[in-house]
Formats: C-alpha cells, structure tokens, sequence
C-alpha cells in the first residue's frame, strides 16, 4: 500500500526548498517537475482506487494528547479536487513563462499554496482542515500582496481581514465541536457519526459559524466584498489560482459541514435561498462591470451559489454535482483568468470599453476567452454540462420545481458575457496597438486548461466511476 | 454500424479544413468530399438500419444513468437524409461564395461541424444526445453568423441569437431535469411509452420555450431576420434543414406527449402567431435575405399549426418540401446579391433574369414557395389546408398564403428590373456571367429537388412511425377544394404583386405609413426586447450601487475600529498623574456603584 498523500506533499515541500534554492535559474522547470509528478501519482491513485488496492486513510501520530493525528483519506471527492488544484495550478505556473527574478518566488507561494489545498481536500481531521486553510490563505495573501496591479495594498488588506475574520470563526466552530462531542475530537467521520448527540442549539451555532466562514470563502451573498478587489488586483496567475482553487476551500468545506451536522437538514431551505439570491445578485452585479476580471469574478461567484444550491439539496446527486461542478468550475475560470491575462498582456488593458476587435490580433486569446463563456453556460462536452444536469436533478428532487430557479441566473450571465465579448473580442477589423506578444508559455497554459475543460466534459466516467453509491 | 459514424467524416473533413491555411483553394472541396461520404454513410445507415435504436452508456451515477442513444425510425430518418442531401449543396455553393482564401478554413470548420451537429441531431434518441447536438448547433450558428465578426451589425446580430437560443437552452436543460425526476429515463421512446405522460405540463411547457427559441417563433422570433448578417450560405442552411428545422422536429418528434398533455392548442396558436407575424413583415420588408428570413418564420408557423392540428404527416411533408425550396431561395438571393456588389435592398438589385440558369431555378424555388401545381410547395400547403378542420384556422391559412404570394413575387418582379443606363446595364450582364459555376449547380440541382419533392407526397403515408399514439394523427391527404381555394389565393396575389409592382411601379408604402407601421412590426417588437434589456440593465444598475454600499459600510466599518483604536491608544500615554486620576476616579465609581 502505498501512501500517496504523504509523497505528494512531501514531494510538494522538497519542490518549494528546490525552488528556494536554485529558483534562480531552474524555478518553471522545478515547479512544473513537481506539480506534473504529484499529477501521476493522483492518475495512478484513479486506477488504484477503482481497483482497491490504495491505501485510503493515512495516519501518523502528532499530538496524541489531544487526539490529533496527521490522518489524511483519500475519497473520490478529494481525488477529484487534488487533480483540479493541480491542473489549476499547473496552468498558473505555465502561464507566467520564465520572467525576471520574481518567477522564484511567486513559483515557491504557488507551490505552497497547492500543499495547503492538497493537504485540505484529503484532511481526515478539522485540526488539519484548519492548519492548511490558514496556509492556503497566507499564500494568496503574499502573493496578491507582492505581484498585484496598483491598487493590490487595498485589495490584499480586504482579503486578509475577511479570511482572518473567516479563520476565526471556523476556530471557534471547531473548538464547539470538540468540546460537545461525547469523546472530543477532530476526526471528521468520528463526528459526523456522533454528531447527533450534539445539543441542537449548539449545532445551530456551530453550523452558523462555519456558514459564515466558508460562505466568505465561496463566496456568497452578503459575504463577498472581499472578491472583486482580490481577483482583480491580484496577478493573473494569482486570480486563477484564488479563483480556482481558494474559492473550493470554501465550497468543499460547506460540503463538508453539510454532512456533518444533521442539523442540515433543517437548515437546508435557508441555505438553498441564499444561494438562489447570490446568483441572481451577482448576475445583476455582473452586468456592470466593466473590467473584464471583475466580470469573470462575479461570473465565479454564480457558480459558486450553483454549487451551493447543489450542497443545500444534501442528496447524491447534488453532493457529487457539485463537486463536479467545483471541478468544472476551477478549470472554466482558470481559463477565463488565463484569456483575460493574456489579452491584458497582449494590448494593456481589460476594460470591455477600451477592448475591441481582440480577435484579428489576439486570437489564441479570444478563442480560450469565448470557450470559457460557453463552458462557463454549461455547454455539454464542457465538465460545466455534467455538472449543471446532476445539481440540476438533486436540487429538483429536494426543492420540487423552485430546484430549477437558477438556472434563470445563467441566462443573465451568458447574455452579459456574450454582450462583452461582442464588444471585445468581435466588432472592428483593425488592431488594437498591442504592447506584447502573447508568447509559447501563455499559449501552452491556455491548451492545457481548454483540454481540462473538455477532457472532464467528454469523460465525465474517469471521476464518476470512482463512487460507488 | 453505429449511427454515431455518419457524422464523423463531417468532423473529420472540418477538422482538415480548419488546418488547411496555405492551401486554402482546396480547403472547400475537402469539406464538400467528406461532406458526401456522409451522405453515403447516412444513406446506407437509412437503408440497413432502418427501425433500429442503438444505446451506449456515458456516464453512471448514483442512479443516474445517462446514455448516448440514438435511432433510426421515420422521422429520424428524413431528417438526417434531408441534412445529408444538402450539406454537400451548401459546400458546393460556398466554394463559388467565400471568394477571401483567409476565411474559407475558418468557414469551412465551422459549417462542417454545424452540419455534423444537425445530423447527430437527427439521430438522437433521448434527451441528453439530442441536448448535445441542440446546444452545438446554438454555439456554431453563433460562430457562423459572427463570421464577419468585423462588420457594423454583426456583433449585435451574433449576440442577439446566442442570447435567444440560451433562453431555451436553459429552459430545456430544466425540462429535462424534470422529465427524469419524474421518469428516471431520458429516452424519447420511453417516456412515450410511460402511464403518467399526462402529468407533466410544466417540462414540455419549458420544451415549447426551447423550441420557440430554436425556431424562431413569437415571442423569440426577432433573431432570425437579424442572422441575415452572416454569410449568404449559412443562411441557406440555416433556414432550410438545420437549426430553425431542430424545434419544429422535436415537437413533431414528441408530439404524443403534447397531445396527451393538451398542449396542442399553444402550438397552434403561437404557430399561427408567428406565421401571420412572418408574412406581413416580409410583405413591407426591402432586404433581399430579411424576406426570405421572415417567409422562414412564416413557413415554421405552418409547420407548428399543423403538428397542433395533429396532422404528422401534413407537418412533415411540408418540413421537406420548405426544405429544398428556402434553400435554393436563398442561394438564388445570394448568387444575385454578388452580382450586385452585395446591394441588399431589393430596390437597388437590379436584372436578376440576366442569368437564364439562375432565373429559371429562382422561378422554380418562387413558384413553390407560392405553392404553384405541380411544385412540391403546392402539396405541402395544401395537406396542411386539407387538415385545417377548425374554420378560422383554415381562413388564417389561406391569408397567409395569400400574403406569401404577394411577398415573395414582389421578391421576384422588383429586382427583374434592369438598370437605366447602358453602360451599366453591360457591366452587369459580365457580373451575371461571372457568378461561379458551383454556386449556380447546387441551385440548379436544387431546383431540379424542388420539382420532384411532391413525390414524398405518396410515400410518406407507408413509413411507420414510432410512438403510442401512431393510429390516432390525422391522415394525409389533398381535398379538392383546398387546392382550389389555394390556387385562387396565389393567383390573386400574383395578379395584385403584379399591378402594383409591376404595372403602377410603386416604390414600396413609404406613402402609406400607418400601413407600413402595422405590417413592419419587428420594430415594435425589438422595442418590447430593448425595453427588457433596459430593465435588467437598471436592475444591474441598482444592484451595483447596493454592492458598493456594501463595500464602503464594511469598509468605514473597519475605519471606524481604527478610529476607536486611535482614541483608545492615546490612554494609554506613560503619565503617571493621568493614571493616577483615572484610577482614583475608577475607585470613587466602584464605590459608589457597591453602595448603591
């Protein structure tokens, strides 16, 4: 039995001190060594988990004591998001091509962000689950404070003291939790088994505080403000990775809390209406917005209350869907960030306004920005498709005919989106003064998250066949 | 073999073609090559598959199990022999049309790829193939009519159809997510044959959405005339087997579960909204393609009355003839259009009958459209007529033929003119004679389908058709009287077309303005959909300024921390007599608090 967790973060940290070390020269060819080995591991951990011959639960003692061990499990669920980290991130690397003296370091917060998502998406304990959120969070904090755009000191500021304020209140459930249960712990099936014996009250409060910490997250209306600066300030591989991968902590996390309290149940109606007017609200929010990036964020914050509504319907379908859709969204806005990148870096701006007729110029640009409106509209053969008809099934069979409500949310979306690239992408033949060549490493990122996109969308069975319910 | 075949040589042919840069001369006759073995594949699949359903599994979980199925019963079959038999004729006419060599690639990639979705369309036997192919076809057709993504209308024209057609995308993906909550299958056939198909008004509600969208009908129906922008032979395709053709199959196809949930009724009335909408807007419109596109809308109108009429076979009779005919019109417009410079008001094209193939082959297509014994437009108008046993419709009908007669011969006698001077005329007469041969053989072969359509007529009613409820369509059939009354219509039309037009010369009802009004609706109603996009656009407005209040309040919220910080802070000041009296004064408070 090999345990696959352990070298692939072990593999990860040897990475970031390489990095450290011999960053100078070598920093893309270490970063992208590392993430595609943990990426073959995580392919052969597909094959082994469908045969059952993979080790599924990691453990070494750490503070005993307290009960609290370095366990990790490996599910389909987190099979499927480590593989999207990875991909996420990979096309992040790729995107930044070799770069001045920062390649070193914004490589070496990269990679150490995606230790903390690997360690997240498998950690068996909610001590763990902390530990790497925080990781997670400092990263992107660092990395948006040190290569942001202009404005990245108010747009770093915003984000640190929401996820701060987000931490704390996921402490505070945490600490609830191991207080109340019978035998305290943090072993997350230990309470999801015994979570019943908690006070309902007290679960309530509990469920309350993690809401609101993984709803910030997400995010969700009203716990978003943080997002727009950050994705927009942040450099380009900064916004794929927050967006694709950071926003997951949250959704996988209320995912999470809705299997473990059964106090969910009761809760489920409210949260299925937060999530229907977050849609609708950052689809109206969208619609004026004129920075492309900030578009692509409210685009993402749709998702994100799609997602929501597929954890709120606590039924397979809905569960399995949304990850799916975590998946299928982190590849989408990945490559919507990477266009968006591109294009900025191409003619110097990303303001729809100024934008115009990218494509007789910027054509590997355009072709990946539409690709990711279509896949962002649940185009099948896009993973979005796959993901939208199971949310869509399991909202249904728990919210009756209110289940496919926002689905109306995704023709606002689209019909801005279009709106945008009609006036960006299409509309004059004459180019744009340009102010770079979009180069071999930014095409190379773009090819791999379009094939993500549509490799998850024609294959769906690779993940699904993993779960067997 | 499996039915999912016919429609690779088409992806594969798109897929050199797109490649095909440096050589690009060649690039449209690889697609039209590879376009032709699918019609070798689709026509053996036809003859030797016949009757059969083929099923493979996609996907499985959780006791969802999802299929790519498909079929080859009747309806299937005309379809797909229908987009088989054209797709090579559009390839044809745009090698001779897209004469840039840096856009044949591209538009050869795209159309092939259009086609293939439209054939795995018609092969689809359950919702999620037919979801596939429903959706590509939106998203190529986006691409198709943004081709010219750099002219002034076009954007608008591209967004507009995307942003109608994700209206019903989204509106069929709910119904579909309904239907298997209720059935737990997505296959046509099945849900057919299931007890409960009477309790499911609100998904197939959802479908006619979806298909209203698709095929251009009231209250979605404004994007049509506005794809007029793109190319002339995607038009072609467009209007004739594909995409507007999809809506009006789905409903054909699913026509049992309609009728079993008493929806007929909305068919037909929206069928005979639009239809009525499609006709007097082509009577006052000046664009050469524009009336052909609302004679589309006009044409899917009566195809949609006759399925809510229940008459199947009316339905698909007049779904193959309008075919060949819009096909061959609108290649005729656009072959015309060329040798005009690309003039596009029907006032300014002048001596259309210069080129005798081409007007004899546009005469064909304008004689069926008309509905003229014995072209085939004649018998799929009259089944429908024949059919009609409601009074009303049936004079509804016969006014609308009425109109698509004037319409489509002052299509045909306005640009027959020939120019004044005589120089131009020459020039003209050279520009006639220089309209590529391929463009003018795929119209002629056209023209030679139209002529001989008719005969599906007798063999239509021999096929068997798939579905619960078979015995219970109306049969086809001609009644005297409604040819009769037919023929009286058209010729009427033609003879009040030709007085006005013809004899007194008029330059269209610019004189006749509150006439004009009533008939050009499609201002009105692009208004109504400006006046919805406003609304959501003020709506964004709103939400945008609360978002920003929002952000400033846990801004200032923050400040205000600080702020209170910033006065805390200054306490605490090292002064020895400053604590000293905040300590006594603390004591005095104590004290005075215990004691009372």
């Amino acid at each position: 039995m090999i345990q696959i967790l352990f070298i692939s973060l072990i593999t990860i940290a040897i990475a970031i001190a390489a990095n450290i070390i011999f960053g100078r020269k070598y920093s893309q060819h270490i970063s992208i060594a590392a993430v595609l080995l943990v990426l073959i591991y995580m392919s052969y951990s597909i094959s082994a988990f469908t045969s059952g011959s993979l080790a599924v639960s990691e453990s070494l003692p750490y503070i005993s004591s307290l009960g609290i061990s370095l366990h990790f499990t490996l599910t389909p669920i987190s099979i499927m998001l480590i593989t999207m980290s990875l991909i996420v991130t990979l096309a992040a690397i790729v995107w930044q091509g070799i770069r001045g003296a920062n390649t070193r370091s914004i490589n070496s917060l990269l990679l150490l962000f995606l230790l903390s998502a690997i360690g997240l998406f498998a950690s068996a304990n909610l001590f763990l689950f902390y530990i790497f959120w925080d990781v997670g969070v400092i990263s992107v904090f660092f990395i948006i404070r040190s290569f942001g755009s202009a404005s990245r000191d108010v747009a770093s500021k915003n984000f640190l003291i929401y996820s701060i304020f987000a931490s704390a209140l996921l402490l505070f459930a945490i600490m609830l939790i191991y207080f109340y249960t019978p035998v305290g712990s943090f072993n997350i099936s230990y309470i999801t088994a015994h979570s019943y014996e908690i006070p309902i009250d007290i679960q309530e409060s509990i469920f309350m505080l993690m809401f609101i910490a993984f709803a910030i997250k997400m995010p969700v209306f009203p716990f978003h403000s943080w997002m727009p600066n950050a994705y927009s300030d942040a450099p380009t591989s900064g916004s794929v990775v927050i967006a694709g991968v950071l926003s997951k902590f949250g959704a996988y996390g209320m995912l999470v809390l809705f299997y473990l309290l059964p106090v969910a149940e009761t809760l489920k109606t409210y949260v299925y209406a937060i999530a229907v007017v977050s849609v609708f609200y950052s689809a109206f929010a969208a619609m004026r917005q004129n920075d492309l990036k900030k578009m692509a964020g409210y685009t993402s914050m749709i998702e994100s209350g799609i997602i929501l509504a597929g954890i709120a319907s606590l039924n397979y379908l809905g569960e399995y869907g949304s990850v799916y859709m975590m998946l299928a969204h982190g590849f989408t806005i990945a490559l919507m960030f990477i266009a968006i990148g591109s294009l900025e870096f191409a003619y110097g701006t990303r303001s729809i306004s100024i934008l115009k007729g990218a494509v007789s110029s910027a054509k590997s640009a355009s072709y990946s920005f539409m690709l990711a409106i279509f896949g962002s509209t649940g185009m099948p053969l896009t993973a979005g498709f796959i993901a939208e008809l199971m949310i869509f099934i399991g909202t249904v069979s728990a919210f009756g005919l209110y289940g496919i409500v926002p689905l109306a949310g995704i023709i606002l979306l689209g019909a801005y989106m279009y709106l945008a690239a009609s006036r960006s992408i299409m509309s004059t033949k004459e180019k744009l003064s340009e102010v770079g060549i979009i180069g071999k490493s930014q095409k190379a990122a773009m090819a791999i998250a379009i094939a993500a996109v549509l490799f998850f969308g024609v294959f769906p069975f690779i993940f699904l066949n993993m779960v067997k319910i | 073999m499996l039915p999912l075949f016919v429609i690779a040589p088409l992806l594969f042919g798109g897929f050199i073609s797109l490649f095909m840069r440096g050589r690009s001369h060649i690039a449209g006759w690889t697609a039209f090559a590879f376009s032709i073995a699918s019609l070798i594949l689709a026509a053996y699949e036809v003859l030797y598959s016949f009757g059969k359903a083929y099923s493979i599994t996609w996907f499985a979980i959780s006791g969802l199990v999802v299929h790519i199925s498909m079929s080859i019963y009747t309806l299937n079959a005309i379809l797909l022999m229908l987009v088989a038999l054209v797709t090579p004729l559009i390839m044809l006419y745009s090698i001779g049309y897209m004469d840039v060599p840096s856009e044949r690639p591209r538009f050869f990639f795209e159309i092939s790829i259009f086609a293939a979705s439209m054939m795995l369309f018609a092969i689809s036997a359950n919702f999620i193939t037919m979801f596939i192919a429903w959706e590509l076809l939106g998203i190529t057709s986006y691409l198709l009519i943004g081709f010219w993504y750099h002219k002034e209308r076009v954007p608008y024209a591209a967004r507009k159809s995307i942003t109608t057609i994700l209206i019903g995308d989204m509106a069929m993906l709910s119904a579909m997510v309904l239907i298997w909550n209720a059935f737990h299958t997505f296959n046509f056939y099945s849900i057919m044959a299931s007890p409960y198909i009477n309790a499911m008004q609100i998904p197939l509600l959802l479908i006619l959405a979806a298909v209203f969208t698709k095929s251009a009908q009231f209250p979605f129906h404004e994007w049509l005339a506005d794809a007029m922008e793109g190319p002339t032979p995607v038009s072609a395709f467009l209007h004739s087997s594909t995409m507007v053709k999809a809506g009006v199959f789905l409903v054909a196809l699913l026509l049992p579960l309609f009728y079993e949930a008493h929806l007929l009724y909305v068919i037909l009335a929206f069928g005979i909204a639009t239809a009525f909408i499609g006709a007097t807007n082509a009577i006052a419109e000046r664009h050469i393609k524009r009336i052909l596109a609302y004679s589309t809308m006009e044409d899917l109108g009566i195809m949609l009355v006759a399925l809510g009429l229940h008459a199947l076979l009316a339905a698909m009779l007049f779904f193959i003839v309008q075919t060949f005919y819009k096909a061959l019109l609108f290649m005729s417009a656009g072959s015309i259009m060329k040798a005009n410079d690309n003039a596009e008001n029907i006032y300014l094209i002048k001596g259309s009958t210069k080129n005798r193939l081409l007007f004899i082959s546009t005469l064909f297509g304008v004689g069926s459209i008309a509905g003229i014994f014995p072209l085939s437009g004649f018998f799929g108008k009259v089944a429908i007529d024949s059919v009609a046993s409601n009074i009303y419709v049936y004079i509804l009908l016969t006014v609308i033929e009425f109109a698509s007669s004037i319409y489509i011969f002052r299509w045909l006698f306005i640009p027959m003119r020939d120019p004044l001077t005589k120089g131009i005329d020459a020039e003209l007469t050279a520009k006639y004679k220089n309209i590529p041969k391929t463009m003018l053989y795929a119209i002629a072969v056209l023209a030679l389908l139209v002529a001989i359509g008719g005969f599906a007529y007798a063999y239509l009613p021999g096929l068997p058709y798939a579905g619960v409820f078979a015995n219970t369509y109306m049969p086809l059939h001609i009644s005297l009287v409604s040819g009769l009354t037919e023929t009286i219509a058209v010729l009427l039309g033609i003879s009040v077309t030709y007085y006005i037009y013809v004899k007194m010369n008029l330059k269209g009802m610019s004189s006749h303005r509150a006439l004009h009004t009533l008939l050009y609706n499609s201002i009105a109603v692009n208004w109504v959909y400006s006046i919805i996009a406003a609304a959501f656009y003020e709506i964004g407005g709103i939400v945008n300024s609360f978002d920003y209040a929002l952000y400033w309040f846990i801004v200032m919220g923050g400040d205000g921390l600080v702020f209170i910080a910033e006065r805390l802070r200054r306490i605490v000041n090292g002064q020895i007599n400053a604590y000293a009296v905040a300590f006594a004064a603390g004591i005095i408070l104590l004290v005075i608090i215990i004691a009372v």
